[in-house]
């Protein structure tokens, strides 16, 4: 398969656009809503997404929201890892989780949050909706799923292994003089614990291998054609 | 994780102390969206399919979800550039939306300029991966001429400068590429650097050996040919000193652009000497090499030695060894030397003579036995085939003949048993079938077809209700219905099917599910390419129109027809933006005209019996001897952009000057089933000893494609057919009779039915033509006359085995149907049959020679001149012949006996089948030999397969040769009344040799 090689990305530029939404030789009254920031494919990510996963990570940060041109870059990147994810799901034609397992989390999420109109009024302040939030969970659901059928199946931790970690990783966490719990009582969270070690070295394996394959592009803007330049 | 996978319990504590980090806002409503505009407005997609693209809508409150889906959609089609922009502008109301899209580029034909082979312009263009239709990318045309320049490096271009000029079609959005190379000087091979030791750590092989093996000399032009040719011949090299797992490797080159010259590093290394040693029986290095797969391999492990036994025995076994056994051990494993002990023990060599196969009742013995590869003996193979693999595949074979006719609990066993019937030399196989009950479907349903009727497939459905089930038929099925979505614009229609639970055992309900998809649509064909070719023959042959459903068939059919027009060297169909969401796509046809003119020079020369000369009339049958010939051809392809060809072939020998011009109109009116020909031609040629005749004819023919079998051809000929008096071998008293130069305007019709497997070497088949002339002054021809020529061949294989049985029989006849020059024949010898006068010479059978009678030389056989011995021809022919063709022992050799039998006759009505010649006598003394009688000739002959046809070499024994008067002179003695009346005969030995078996 032929490498496509990755283009060039100018932050800078991209950042004063896309955050200021303006620009100063755009015509007069015109502002931009929306643009295509990278490609995967034939997969566009726009400014308009990276914004919600910032909200969405601001949100799970439980922190004020913080903009850089570094922090901007990496939620591009973690955008095309799950595009190229998400496309590969899609060859496959791998069939994701039902909304029944999705309707189940935000009922649970609406009951914890002391009723629906609360869980929008917080989601309002990040500015983000319950349809954005479902959106969410479906993809982190079906790429959970996803894993699971890809890696974790498959996969199986000889006995010795396990034993081996409960003799020594194990117990050295435990608090100082502290009786381990019999290995029978945790045998199953240390196995589940040492599949997850080998699942994420060949999740970025395979990861790269796919990006190796697939035309990823970081849309250039310069700050003259942005504003001016007529398509 | 490399992604932010936040669970959803997760952001649960987020959600709940949310409240307390995030500003409280109110949400402020979303402004109406007044327009939606485009720019440019000059779009590439249709409106329609714009507006359904764009889920931003007028009226509607403008919601960031919307314009982001709309960015998505858009960019999926593919017929934009990555850089799309919605900007709004706030009016009063509400707020204008305005898409900022450029179109795609995509890629159209690549050429490329100014390289100097190798590697070839085609070369580089295929090193660019740059296909039609494709989006154009910079980074793609970079990536190509990156990858150009890699081959031209890989062949001493180091200096190499690649540039591009590019040319932007607007309407059709395809840019044509040149890349124009300038290669600059080749370097040529410098130094070598050897990596890599031998077991003892010493160099593997010195500099100048290798420099030697390789033939890698210094300042010889440096081409990837060249180094791989190399790299072979070091490898060979160590392998022929039984370094099987040596290893020889280019791994670097140091190229110096002073001296223009690339230094080579190359990695030998040795590895240990293979030794194999087979014990217990013997077999040539050759086949060891052929049957052990360490030696391709240049590897040892247990999977390759246990193939290897296997492979060698079942070597043993095909000799007849039935129940050989092959152990191979490493014996030895050093680094030095590796030692293979295969331990062979055959045991009695065998014959197998019986196959039998019981327990079958649902399928005949034909029926299984014409699928095993393990056959008894027969007349091909006198000690049968058998192997322990070829057994294990039959018995798979079998299984699977059960298992897809739904007898999934079928098991076959299958046994050898030596001794049989209490002989060790004979073998036994039988194979045990147990075919268990059959499972049958009780009924289909198919769920989502929508689009397509299902009526469609009614017939044509293997798993229906009755039918017996199996995974086969159902693929069967799949491979049936999504053919059809593909060809009705259903490119991505999708089939699952299901078992339902049924409470009949051995009955099966079946479920197919089809997922149809969009349907995909073709505009416009866009054709390029075109310099000389006229558009409408292009169309003629396009089967993809704008509307109509895509379909890969169509296009494939497209390609095809197109390079059938025999005009384009390179014809590239495809799609625009294959890979783009659209629900209408462009049709690409790309060509290239291949060269126009041609011109080919050619020499050979002929060894036959075809000497004497024209002042000695003394040996009618001629003397073997040899003539030179040259043959120049030029070819004009393409004529006026038609398709057409005109040509012009000529050939000079001493026996022939021939000048053939012909005019071919492929796909005649724009059908395939008619092509038309023109043709004039100049011969003078000696094909008969008789005479030398010259010919002036012109032809028209038009050829219909009746069936894929049948083909009619409908052909006006008339010609001119003059003799050279000079060269006339016959009475003086016949001269003015046959020699006058002669028009003749013959109107034809042919039936040709070819159902034969191999038209150079049939094996099974039958071929029949029949052709009917008329001769009539009504088309200015001299003579009138009525000429049959019918042929009927067919080919039979023996049982299973490679032996085929051919017979042919030919029957030719020419009737006079006018006057022409005399209305009586003259007979100069009581009782002698002569052919019919008004036939001219020209115009009458001769036969014999390696096509026709073998048992006669070249055109030797019928009726004779009563003074000189020389074949006049005849006014019937008849011929039968029968071969047996069979392998030999060697490869691409067969065999052959045969049976000719017939002759040419002086009329229709003196065809016989007598078969003793009759000797005319007056006063008892023999004044001539009657020819209407039929000659036999049996004969062994030797066939080696070659691609174009098997190369032949027959001999032939006449029982029954003809006898015939002949003159002892010069021709001046003949036209003198002097010389002397001989009594010959044609030699009862005749040999052949020639390309194509004879029918």
């Amino acid at each position: 398969m032929m490498r496509k090689p990755e283009s060039r990305f100018r932050w800078p530029w991209v950042l004063l656009i896309t955050l200021s939404g303006v620009s100063t030789i755009m015509p007069a009254g015109q502002r931009i809503l929306d643009q295509t920031v990278a490609v995967v494919g034939d997969r566009a990510i726009t400014a308009g997404e990276v914004e919600e996963q910032m909200a969405l990570e601001d949100l799970d940060r439980e922190q004020p929201r913080e903009r850089s041109a570094e922090r901007y870059r990496e939620v591009i990147e973690r955008l095309i890892r799950l595009r190229l994810v998400q496309r590969e799901m899609d060859l496959a034609g791998f069939i994701g989780a039902t909304d029944a397992q999705v309707r189940q989390q935000m009922d649970f999420m609406r009951g914890q949050s002391g009723g629906a109109a609360q869980l929008q009024q917080t989601l309002a302040n990040y500015g983000l909706s319950e349809t954005i939030l479902e959106n969410f969970i479906r993809q982190q659901l079906d790429f959970q799923l996803f894993v699971g059928f890809r890696f974790r199946t498959g996969l199986v931790i000889p006995r010795e292994e396990v034993e081996a970690y409960y003799a020594t990783e194990f117990r050295s966490q435990l608090p100082a003089f502290s009786s381990p719990p019999p290995l029978d009582l945790v045998y199953e969270d240390l196995e589940a614990e040492l599949v997850e070690r080998r699942v994420d070295p060949l999740l970025n394996d395979w990861i790269n291998r796919v990006r190796s394959q697939t035309r990823i592009m970081i849309v250039e803007r310069s700050s003259a054609s942005a504003g001016t330049e007529s398509p | 994780m490399f992604v932010q996978a936040i669970p959803p319990i997760v952001l649960l504590a987020a959600l709940l102390a949310g409240t307390a980090h995030a500003e409280e806002r109110t949400p402020t409503p979303a402004p109406t969206v007044i327009s939606v505009d485009f720019a440019p407005a000059e779009q590439p997609l249709p409106d329609e399919h714009l507006n359904n693209l764009v889920s931003v809508k007028v009226g509607e409150p403008l919601e960031p979800r919307l314009i982001r889906q709309s960015i998505q959609r858009m960019f999926a089609t593919g017929r934009y550039e990555p850089d799309i922009q919605v900007r709004g502008e706030d009016v009063p109301r509400g707020i204008r939306i305005t898409f900022m899209a450029r179109p795609n580029w995509f890629v159209g034909q690549v050429q490329v300029e100014g390289a100097e082979a190798p590697p070839t312009p085609l070369q580089l263009v295929n090193a660019g991966h740059l296909d039609l239709g494709q989006p154009y990318l910079e980074e793609d045309v970079g990536f190509a001429m990156q990858e150009m320049r890699r081959l031209l490096e890989n062949n001493g271009f180091f200096s190499a400068n690649i540039s591009k000029t590019e040319i932007e079609h607007l309407e059709s959005r395809q840019k044509d590429i040149t890349f124009v190379v300038m290669p600059g000087e080749r370097a040529a091979i410098g130094e070598i650097y050897l990596t890599g030791h031998g077991p003892d750590e010493a160099p593997p092989l010195p500099i100048e050996d290798v420099r030697r093996i390789s033939g890698w000399q210094r300042g010889q032009p440096s081409t990837q040919r060249r180094l791989q040719q190399g790299v072979s011949r070091l490898k060979d090299h160590l392998r022929g000193k039984q370094h099987w797992l040596s290893t020889v490797r280019l791994v670097g080159r140091d190229f110096n652009a002073d001296l223009n010259e690339v230094g080579l590093v190359v990695d030998i290394r040795l590895g240990p000497r293979v030794v194999v040693r087979v014990e217990g029986a013997e077999i040539s290095d050759q086949k060891l090499r052929r049957y052990l797969p360490i030696y391709e391999e240049g590897v040892i492990d247990d999977d390759l030695l246990a193939e290897g036994g296997d492979n060698l025995r079942d070597y043993f076994q095909s000799q007849g060894f039935f129940l050989a056994s092959v152990s191979p051990v490493l014996e030895r494993d050093r680094e030095d030397e590796v030692l293979i002990i295969c331990q062979v023990d055959r045991g009695p060599r065998q014959e197998l003579v019986h196959v039998g196969i019981s327990g079958n009742r649902s399928f005949d013995l034909p029926t299984i036995q014409e699928r095993m590869l393990v056959q008894p003996r027969n007349i091909d193979d006198r000690k049968g085939r058998l192997t322990d693999s070829l057994l294990a595949q039959d018995r798979l074979v079998i299984l699977d003949l059960y298992r897809s006719n739904g007898f999934h609990e079928a098991e076959v066993a299958c046994r050898k048993e030596a001794g049989y019937q209490r002989n060790d030399k004979l073998m036994a196989v039988f194979c045990d079938i147990h075919e268990g009950e059959r499972t049958l479907v009780s009924g289909l349903t198919i769920k989502g077809m929508e689009r397509l009727s299902e009526e469609l497939f009614e017939d044509r459905l293997s798993s229906v209700a009755g039918q017996p089930f199996s995974e086969v038929s159902v693929a069967t099925d799949r491979d049936l219905i999504l053919g059809d979505y593909h060809d009705s614009g259903y490119h991505r229609a999708e089939f699952s099917w299901k078992r339902l639970p049924s409470d009949v055992p051995h009955r099966v309900e079946l479920e197919y599910e089809i997922r149809e998809g969009e349907t995909l649509y073709l505009r416009e064909p866009i054709i390029t390419g075109l310099r000389h070719t006229r558009p409408s023959l292009i169309d003629q042959q396009v089967q993809v129109m704008p509307g109509d459903p895509f379909s890969a068939n169509a296009m494939f059919e497209t390609q095809r027809r197109l390079y059938d027009l025999g005009v384009f060297s390179k014809v590239d169909v495809g799609l625009q933006n294959p890979n783009g969401e659209e629900p209408t796509k462009n049709v690409l046809i790309q060509v290239e005209e291949g060269r126009r003119w041609t011109a080919r020079v050619g020499g050979g020369a002929e060894f036959a019996r075809i000497g004497g000369n024209t002042a000695d009339v003394s040996s009618p049958l001629g003397d073997a001897s040899f003539s030179p010939r040259v043959t120049l051809e030029i070819t004009r392809l393409n004529v006026r952009g038609l398709g057409h060809t005109m040509s012009l072939r000529t050939r000079f020998s001493n026996l022939q000057q021939r000048a053939l011009f012909i005019y071919e109109a492929p796909r005649w009116t724009g059908s395939d089933k008619w092509d038309m020909t023109i043709s004039s031609l100049f011969d003078t040629s000696r094909n008969v000893r008789t005479f030398s005749g010259r010919r002036l004819e012109g032809a028209l023919q038009l050829r219909h494609r009746l069936s894929k079998p049948s083909t009619a051809l409908y052909r006006f000929t008339y010609r001119r057919t003059s003799i050279d008096q000079n060269t006339l071998q016959i009475t003086p008293l016949l001269i003015p009779l046959t020699s006058q130069p002669v028009r003749v305007g013959l109107l034809s019709g042919t039936y040709i039915q070819d159902r034969r497997d191999d038209p150079t070497d049939s094996t099974k088949g039958i071929f029949n033509t029949v052709d009917l002339s008329f001769a009539s002054g009504i088309w200015a021809s001299e003579p009138d006359f009525v000429r049959f020529l019918g042929q009927n061949s067919t080919y039979h294989r023996l049982g299973n085995s490679r032996v085929v049985l051919a017979r042919t029989l030919q029957l030719g006849l020419l009737m006079p149907t006018g006057v022409f020059w005399m209305q009586d024949p003259i007979s100069f010898i009581p009782g002698a049959s002569e052919p019919d006068p008004r036939i001219p010479l020209s115009e009458r059978f001769f036969a014999g020679g390696a096509n026709s009678h073998r048992g006669f030389p070249v055109n030797q056989a019928g009726p004779r001149d009563p003074t000189t011995g020389f074949p006049i021809g005849g006014g019937a022919q008849f011929l039968n012949s029968v071969e047996l063709r069979f392998p030999l022992r060697w490869k691409n050799v067969g065999g052959v006996v045969f049976h000719d039998a017939g002759n040419v006759y002086s009329r229709p009505r003196e065809i016989s089948f007598q078969s003793r010649q009759k000797a005319l006598t007056e006063n008892n003394d023999t004044v001539g030999y009657d020819f209407d009688y039929m000659v036999h000739a049996v004969g062994l002959g030797v066939r080696y397969k070659t691609p174009i046809g098997p190369v032949r070499f027959d001999l032939a024994y006449s029982i029954n040769p003809p006898r015939f008067i002949g003159f002892e002179g010069t021709r001046e003695d003949l036209l003198r009344g002097a010389g002397t009346i001989t009594h010959q005969r044609i030699s009862q030995f005749q040999f052949h040799f020639s390309l194509g078996q004879t029918f």
